[in-house]
């Protein structure tokens, strides 16, 4: 199972960062389909994807995860939700 | 006297509504285009740039201001069919260009960006030789470009408009862990063939949105 880290990047970010505790290597192209097929809204920018449907994360290929939260809690639940339409537990 | 006029480059940063605002106080009549990056920011990003330009308008009065689709086309375009270390020198070029035409079609004498040397991996000399090579030789206006950053809060402090842009928002999420410092030339005219570059800008001013 994978474990995370929450941080807030800065005093002023609209956003909660989740770390893989572990870097992992996600292949995007694959999260984007899964994610897709879920029902969730994806921009696949290649490089990250833009899941627009709230709460709107960034997911970047390391794992990290910038989620628009101010609740630390929320955005846990939120990376657990995404790594486990994904098919990562 | 007719005022000079100018096209400016305004996000919901620190330093940008500085500029505006000194070249404003210089008598310049300026035109606002504040560049839409969602989804690669948040709606926070946009909602603060509004802010900045009400704030320039109880300052200056007429202020002139659109907002510029670009993260869901140039930004996107970028991010699919460029490579990410220059990135953002190639965002750069496109709002530079999207400025321009704008500049163009306003009869306006140049253009009025909030760059300070050094700054950030866009706003190297070599980035900003490179970036401004767009603009088709039209004059960029730098007013920020020797000053520290501690003098451009100063000034932000000043004129009421600091608060509002330390306000809750997203950076760029596009932005790569290793940006380029010195983008070459010949790298951006490949990375540049490869793109729709006019039609970008095409779409740009077909989006654009009055404020």
């Amino acid at each position: 199972m994978v474990e995370f880290a929450t941080i807030k990047p800065c005093e002023t970010s609209a956003s909660i960062e989740v770390l893989p505790k572990d870097p992992l290597k996600l292949d995007l192209k694959t999260w984007a389909a899964r994610l897709g097929a879920a029902g969730l809204q994806v921009v696949d920018a290649k490089a990250l994807l833009v899941v627009q449907s709230p709460p709107k994360t960034t997911v970047f290929p390391s794992g990290r995860m910038l989620i628009s939260t101010k609740d630390p809690v929320e955005a846990e639940a939120r990376a657990r939700q995404l790594f486990a339409l994904a098919g990562v537990e | 006297m007719a005022k000079v006029k100018y096209v400016a480059l305004m996000s919901a940063g620190i330093d940008s509504p500085v500029a505006v605002h000194l070249m404003m106080e210089r008598g310049a009549a300026i035109t606002v285009l504040h560049f839409d990056n969602r989804p690669f920011t948040d709606d926070a990003e946009v909602d603060k740039a509004r802010a900045l330009v009400a704030r320039l308008r109880e300052l200056h009065g007429d202020v002139p201001a659109w907002l510029v689709p670009h993260g869901e086309t140039a930004q996107l375009a970028i991010a699919r069919g460029a490579p990410r270390r220059i990135g953002c020198v190639l965002c750069r070029r496109t709002m530079l260009r999207v400025a321009a035409a704008v500049a163009r079609r306003e009869g306006a004498s140049g253009i009025v960006t909030g760059e300070s040397l050094g700054q950030v991996a866009s706003q190297t000399l070599p980035n900003i030789a490179v970036e401004h090579s767009a603009l088709g030789g039209l004059p960029a206006i730098r007013p920020l470009i020797g000053l520290d950053k501690e003098d451009i809060v100063r000034i932000a402090k000043s004129i009421g408009t600091f608060d509002l842009s330390i306000a809750p928002g997203s950076c760029c999420t596009i932005v790569p862990s290793g940006p380029s410092v010195a983008a070459r030339r010949v790298e951006i005219a490949e990375a540049e063939a490869g793109l729709d570059i006019d039609g970008l800008v095409e779409q740009a001013l077909k989006g654009m949105t009055k404020w």
